[in-house]
């Protein structure tokens, strides 16, 4: 028993570590997934802006005539702040513009629900559009990549960023 | 708090920086789309010149007894609520379910066809088919019913009569 305490007062350290690794993977593994998503979710409204703008005027939300300007610019930010948080670049001011964008979506979300609009087709209920209607799973949803965004805001402290990794490499060879 | 200020600053930078990137790339394309979107005024369907109204202009139309609005949703959206008085006609089984609003929709009067919104295409169908058959004073209201009941106007519920 003595023992043990004492096995464990002599060896703090390796439990921190542990839980700063698993805190810095579990950062990465936030960083991959939001970053991914952006970039994906990006590349078709990339690809075709004037579809992405009838979808913007669909929601009823922003005025029509915003509608072109914000489908030209929106994709641009989605997919730089997801490639950035991808690779580690700026990671944190990239998350903070994916929580911001995710928050935007999220309260979009909240108010087709609470209209019971189709945000795929801007039908009312129609039984044949179903699978777009907004519901409580879509908010659930939104509202958890906005938390997993949110933390790598709060906990990312630029490990397995590019510039780390970069350096590491190029700083091996040169070291004696 | 410095920290923080430093942050929002770098997502400013990467916002802006990435907003010009999609700026300069649709002034570079070769189809650039207009920085101001603004919806096309009128359709050719069937070689008759349809304008596209909001809920606003066809407002004015309302209660107009040469007026008849056409609802081309699916039933039970129809059936749940339609502008009070508008005729049920969707674009699947179109010719059978005419049958049906024939008495309603007299060849002279203005139609005013409409489906759930902007992005809807059923009452452009069947403006297409009433088209082909001789209706010529026609309108699609494009904002669609969403935007009419939105605005509070007008609506009603069930079937119409001599509609069924």
């Amino acid at each position: 028993m003595i023992a043990r305490i004492k096995r464990r007062r002599g060896s703090p350290l390796p439990r921190v570590q542990s839980e700063d690794i698993s805190v810095k993977y579990t950062i990465l593994a936030a960083r991959l997934f939001i970053g991914g998503l952006f970039v994906y979710a990006s590349v078709y409204k990339i690809m075709d802006p004037a579809e992405f703008a009838g979808a913007i005027r669909n929601y009823l939300i922003l005025p029509a005539a915003w509608s072109n300007v914000v489908a030209l610019t929106l994709p641009w930010v989605e997919i730089v702040a997801g490639a950035f948080l991808v690779l580690g670049i700026q990671s944190r001011p990239a998350a903070l513009l994916t929580t911001g964008m995710l928050t935007v979506f999220l309260a979009a979300v909240v108010y087709a629900y609470a209209t019971g609009l189709d945000i795929d087709c801007g039908c009312f209920g129609s039984p044949e559009s179903s699978g777009g209607r907004v519901g409580v799973a879509h908010i659930v949803r939104d509202l958890a990549l906005v938390l997993v965004s949110f933390a790598v805001v709060l906990w990312d402290r630029g490990d397995f960023a590019l510039k780390t990794i970069f350096h590491s490499k190029v700083a091996s060879p040169s070291s004696p | 708090m410095r920290s923080v200020f430093s942050l929002v600053v770098r997502a400013a930078i990467i916002l802006i920086c990435a907003s010009l990137v999609g700026v300069a790339l649709n002034m570079a394309s070769s189809r650039p789309l207009p920085w101001v979107y603004e919806p096309a005024s009128q359709l050719e369907l069937s070689g008759v010149t349809v304008p596209l109204i909001d809920e606003r202009e066809a407002r004015k139309f309302f209660g107009d007894p040469g007026t008849v609005f056409v609802d081309t949703r699916n039933e039970a959206d129809y059936l749940s609520s339609h502008v009070e008085g508008a005729v049920f006609l969707p674009p699947t089984d179109v010719e059978e379910k005419f049958v049906a609003a024939e008495a309603l929709l007299p060849r002279e009067s203005r139609l005013i066809l409409y489906c759930y919104g902007p992005e809807c295409d059923m009452a452009e169908e069947v403006g297409r088919f009433l088209g082909q058959l001789g209706y010529r004073n026609m309108m699609i209201m494009s904002s669609g019913y969403k935007a009419w009941e939105k605005a509070g106007l007008p609506v009603a519920r069930g079937k119409r009569a001599g509609n069924e």
